[in-house]
């Protein structure tokens, strides 16, 4: 009987030890968090800061310090901070079409991730170059609401549905409103959501100040389309931002844009 | 072998004399045990009474005689406890138990004393024996009963429809052991006159019975709720059983799965089976031979399936057999209520929860009909657990001076109205002795309206806006299953059934908000957006399975399987934009051949088998070898294995939700963005069996592929978006090994189990490394505990489960957009990299049974659920509120006290 049960027990122990343990990630450490756009013909200059985590009262900051690399395929470059926390390479320009690897090692963890700078917008026009709107003010409305004048259509090439996303801007020293009242919040630039398609409109309502505005078409990735997604809120289904670097969080990406001008007139 | 002796407890009262039983009278309140007032009534009038003393002194009598005939008294007692008496050729009056009583065509109708067995000579040898299970009250018959010769490993089981059919019978004088769950285990005793062919054997259900003979030793008297050890990873439970167990309102066979090992008992918002690993959609569930796809009522607090409509519950934990598949990882099999063909009858449960009611009864000779009908009703219980499980349970975690994220919604008018209903309906034709025509109906329906009405206007002020917000939110969902089934025992070595079945499966989710914002100026503004989902699932099958008896060492089953699928899911974010319309139609052409080979004497089992199917989606051929072994060392001892391939074509898929809460859908596997999934399973392992205790212990690892999930989490909301492609691969694999001890028998009974386990999943998208899966639980212990008092059934179960990994914010980060504005981003820790507290929860009830005038067993339960007020932590809920974490703790449910009222007229 005895020896039954020690056979039972050893053929327990053998299946018993077949078992693996998954390892729990270390979580209590902050992660760097990357913050780098690569334009085709501008310098490299790229910012890293650290995580605030929950649990600490630790703030965001920049990391200063870090032996940071860029990798264009060929060559591998070391990156310089610059006075305001910036690491730069000021001698280099990046070039459309090429991978860009970035590295640096940060809590004697390798950090990394890879972009390619997208090529830049092609036929791009907007089907106006000036619109007229009347100002008015939004306090003085006794429920009807100014007439606008039909938006400005902006189209490019898109074959291969890629990513844009559109950013207008007012570049006006001093411009002036075109809703006069004073409870009004405003800004100088608004923006799409990224999009696959090859047009977007421009409704003369997002228009907020009179002038000259750059209409900036930006040819993203994918990785930084990701960026716009929400995060989530319960630990039944929560959601992880979207990241490109490895070990790491935030975003390294390639861009490319091209620019019209709109003017937008005072009747 | 020894042959255990039958044992015979009958003891002769003291009193003399013998008086005729019609016209002695007795007159008195008669007071206390029965034997004891057996006794004073003997020594009243002089009659000898013989009984079973030692059963008598555990059943109270009490009654007031008003100048009533001996005989109206003995037969009182008879008709109340199931008993029959008779005048010995002594004189005395011998009360035993109606247990067995065998058809015309066989004559021993009770055991015939071992001395006068020895003088019957044996005339026939090496016969074959077949004939029909039946129970005793309802005539029904009992499906998968066990038949074995004493004294030797010749054995069978009966089928379905309670056919079986025992080959190589020693001799006419052999003794067939009968036993099956729930239910007295009964002896015949074959004389040379017995006959060989259509035998009707009856047993009683173990209730509360007198039983004239113990059986044997190792079989004794059945008490379990379940059995575990006939085959490989199967339990079988009889839902009889269950009304001793504790519950919250409802009876429930799944709930009741879920106290054995390898089932998990920590998922308080499933009735579905998470079986060593694997999810509910990943278990068949068949009720009387169609495919029921979701199983769960009121947030899965309760399982659909209507306890007293149902007759038999069989659940494979893997490894099963080929006749069974379509499904990565477990089986149960549950076969539903013909109806009494001996008697109408009717009855009912009232519970604080839910109302239930059914009757049954023979039509004529050959039709009997089964109807049962269950509803919910509003009582407190019901509410209390609505509550729970739509997210009102919760505590928050606000840092200092944040309050909690509950009170920025400002005020919530929440008028809920939901309910659920369910309805089982059988009739039975058996127009020969051969042939049983059935046909089955089952619809189930869930009903939540949850819509509520938000006015906010201190939380979402913000310049001068004002917001209130009308959401529907209506969530109905529900299975209608229908099965029409032949089945014919052609000859004693060949049966057959072929069947015809609807399923369909519908969850339609309606969540649409009407957002008003209301300006200083006046000026409103109203933005109407929502959810809507529908998923509607339609099986069409036909299934013809066959058993073979070629001889005592092969019995050869096979059988063709055609499955039609249509199965449409869309899923749209308002009136114009539909993110997913996936409708999908298939079938799925199957073939299986196993082989049960009995060798050695019977004391190895193998059975080899293939399962073939043609999948008419990725027209691709997939085959599916099985294997499985059982060896009795010892008459105590038995190893098992089993192993093979288990593929899974229709399956169910989570869309990821945050706000609104995960949804799942079924669809089919199109072996490209959806593959199709398999799992190969491995299993060992050894029981060893005593008189009174079972010693379990089986391992298990299991290997998935082709799993799929869906989420939108890393593709942009927003753009021309192809959302098809936001379905992702991964794969699994779990393996652990379940422990069990159970002592059978006794006034105390019950068992202990305990897994230890780990399951994980690889999706590549979320990490390269394996990370735990959701549902994995490493340890889970469980100690279920009965006690028999007289008329009274005692029961204290306690759980204890390793809590559950999850994923949670971890900090917050900045990054400047293109367009100059900044954005703050919540980072978030590994998958599945933290564990919620471990789950605990005992459980009691307290089941009172007494029989009525009319023989009918009747019983009032007490239970209280969580005894202790654990608070298990079913999810975290978080939000960030000025850079600052808030953590809510969202409960299962606390302390429940319950009542239930099981009525039967007959």
């Amino acid at each position: 009987m005895k020896t039954r049960i020690s056979h039972i027990t050893i053929f327990c122990l053998i299946l018993g030890a077949a078992c693996t343990k998954i390892e729990p990630e270390n979580t209590s450490q902050a992660k760097p968090v990357v913050e780098g756009y690569l334009a085709a013909n501008h310098i490299i200059s790229l910012k890293v800061t650290n995580e605030a985590l929950f649990s600490t009262a630790d703030t965001s900051r920049v990391i200063n310090g870090l032996l940071v690399t860029v990798m264009d395929g060929t060559n591998t470059y070391n990156l310089s901070q610059d006075a305001n926390g910036y690491y730069t390479l000021p001698s280099l320009k990046v070039n459309k079409s090429l991978t860009y690897q970035l590295s640096f090692n940060y809590n004697s963890q390798p950090v990394s991730a890879a972009t390619v700078i997208p090529p830049a917008p092609e036929n791009y026009t907007a089907s106006d170059s000036t619109i007229v709107i009347v100002p008015f003010n939004s306090s003085t409305f006794t429920g009807v609401q100014p007439t606008f004048p039909n938006p400005i259509t902006l189209t490019w090439s898109n074959p291969d549905e890629s990513y844009y996303i559109v950013v207008v801007k007012n570049i006006e020293t001093n411009p002036v409103p075109i809703n006069t009242s004073t409870d009004v919040e405003r800004t100088f630039i608004f923006r799409s959501n990224p999009v696959q398609n090859n047009t977007y409109e421009i409704r003369a309502r997002q228009f907020q100040y009179y002038g000259r505005h750059w209409v900036i078409l930006y040819r993203i990735n994918a990785e930084y389309a990701a960026l716009y997604d929400n995060n989530g809120n319960s630990s039944l289904n929560i959601k992880t931002p979207y990241t490109n670097v490895t070990n790491g969080l935030g975003i390294f990406t390639g861009i490319n844009a091209d620019t019209v001008v709109v003017r937008v007139k005072n009747k | 072998m020894r042959r255990p002796a039958a044992l015979i407890f009958l003891v002769l009262s003291l009193s003399a004399g013998a008086q005729d039983l019609k016209t002695t009278r007795i007159d008195g309140l008669y007071l206390g045990t029965l034997d004891k007032v057996m006794d004073e009534i003997s020594s009243q009038t002089g009659i000898k009474f013989s009984f079973d003393r030692e059963k008598f002194s555990k059943l109270q009598y009490e009654q007031r005689m008003f100048n009533l005939p001996v005989s109206d008294f003995l037969d009182q007692v008879a008709k109340t406890y199931r008993l029959k008496y008779y005048k010995d050729n002594t004189g005395a009056y011998v009360l035993v138990d109606q247990y067995v009583l065998l058809d015309e065509k066989v004559v021993s109708a009770k055991p015939v004393a071992k001395k006068q067995r020895t003088l019957v000579k044996p005339q026939r040898q090496d016969l074959s024996l077949t004939g029909t299970i039946k129970d005793k009250v309802t005539g029904e018959t009992l499906p998968f009963v066990n038949l074995q010769v004493l004294g030797t490993r010749i054995g069978t089981s009966a089928n379905v429809d309670g056919y079986f059919s025992l080959l190589k019978v020693p001799s006419d004088t052999s003794t067939i052991v009968v036993s099956y769950l729930g239910y007295d285990p009964t002896v015949i005793e074959l004389t040379p006159d017995t006959k060989t062919e259509g035998i009707i054997i009856e047993l009683e259900q173990a209730a509360t019975s007198l039983n004239e003979v113990t059986i044997l030793a190792q079989k004794e008297k059945s008490v379990a709720a379940f059995q575990s050890n006939e085959k490989i990873s199967m339990i079988k439970m009889t839902p009889a059983k269950i009304v001793n167990l504790p519950n919250v309102g409802e009876r429930d066979i799944f709930r009741s799965f879920q106290m054995m090992p390898g089932v998990s008992a920590s998922n308080e918002n499933s009735a579905g089976l998470y079986v060593r690993g694997g999810t509910p959609d990943q278990a068949l569930v068949l009720y009387d031979g169609f495919t029921v796809y979701h199983v769960d009522h009121l947030f899965g607090f309760y399982s659909a399936f209507n306890y007293n409509a149902l007759k038999d519950v069989q659940l494979y934990k893997g490894g099963f057999e080929s006749k069974f598949g379509g499904r990565l990882s477990s089986v149960a099999e549950i076969t539903g209520k013909d109806g009494s063909n001996r008697m109408w009858n009717v009855g009912g449960d009232l519970s604080m929860l839910s109302m239930n009611l059914f009757g049954e009864g023979p039509v004529s000779d050959k039709v009997t009909v089964f109807a049962a009908a269950r509803k919910s009703w509003k009582g407190p219980l019901y509410d209390k657990i609505f509550n729970t499980f739509s997210g009102n349970n919760s505590t928050t975690t606000a840092p200092p001076g944040q309050g909690g994220f509950r009170n920025r919604f400002g005020s919530f008018g929440t008028t809920v109205s939901s309910y659920f209903y369910d309805l089982n309906t059988k009739v039975t034709w058996r127009p020969t002795t051969k042939d049983v025509v059935s046909w089955s109906f089952y619809n189930g329906t869930d009903d939540m309206d949850n819509s509520r009405k938000i006015d906010a206007a201190n939380f979402f002020a913000r310049g001068n806006l004002a917001f209130n917000s009308n959401i529907n939110d209506v969530t109905t969902w529900g299975n209608t299953g229908s099965s029409l089934k032949w089945s014919r025992q052609w000859n004693p070595k060949f049966y057959s059934n072929t069947l015809v079945s609807y399923s369909n499966y519908f969850s339609r989710r309606d969540r649409s908000n009407e957002n008003t914002i209301t300006r200083s100026t006046g000026e409103t503004q109203t933005v109407r957006n929502g959810t809507l989902e529908d998923n509607n699932l339609y099986d069409f099958s036909f299934k013809n399975d066959n058993e073979w008896k070629l001889n005592d060492k092969n019995s050869i089953e096979f059988g063709l399987m055609m499955t039609k699928w249509d199965i449409q899911y869309t899923y749209s974010q308002n009136d114009t934009s539909t993110i997913i319309n996936r409708h999908t139609t298939g079938g799925n052409y199957t073939g299986y051949l196993q082989d049960h080979i009995r060798l050695l004497n019977n004391h190895l089992l193998i059975v080899p088998g293939i399962r073939y199917n043609y999948y008419d989606v990725t027209k691709q051929t997939y085959n599916e070898p099985r294997f499985s072994i059982n060896y009795l060392v010892t008459d105590r001892i038995t190893l098992k294995g089993a192993v093979g391939r288990y593929y899974q074509f229709a399956k169910r898929v989570i869309r990821e939700d945050i706000l609104q809460g995960s949804r799942d859908f079924w669809t089919l596997a199109d072996g490209n963005l959806l593959p199709v999934s398999y799992a190969d399973h491995y299993i060992a392992g050894v029981s060893y069996e005593t008189d009174g205790y079972l010693f379990d212990v089986e391992a298990y690892y299991k290997n998935l592929q082709g799993l799929s999930e869906y989420s939108l989490r890393f593709t942009p909301s927003f753009g021309k978006i192809n959302y098809s492609e936001s379905f992702y691969q991964g794969t699994g694999e779990t393996h652990g090994i379940d422990f069990l001890i159970q002592k059978k028998q006794g006034n105390y009974n019950g068992w202990v189990g305990y897994t230890l386990s780990q399951t994980t999943n690889t999706f590549p998208v979320y990490q390269e490394k394996p990370y735990l899966a959701s549902q994995n639980v490493t340890h889970e212990f469980k100690s279920i505990n009965m006690y028999r008092w007289r008329n009274w059934d005692f029961s204290l179960t306690w759980y204890y489960a390793t809590g559950r990994p999850y994923t949670a914010p971890q900090g917050a980060y900045t990054i400047t957009l293109l367009d100059g504005n900044t954005n703050t981003f919540t980072s978030v820790s590994a998958k599945n990299s933290l564990q919620l507290p471990d789950y605990h929860r005992m459980d009691a009830a307290i089941t009172y049974h007494w029989t009525s005038k009319r023989g009918a067993m009747n019983s009032l339960g007490l239970s209280f659920f969580n005894l202790y007020n654990h608070r298990n932590v079913w999810y975290k809920d978080y939000q960030i509120v000025s850079g600052q974490l808030v953590e809510t703790n969202v409960y299962y449910l606390g302390f429940t006290p319950n009542i239930i009222l099981s009525w039967r007229l007959n």
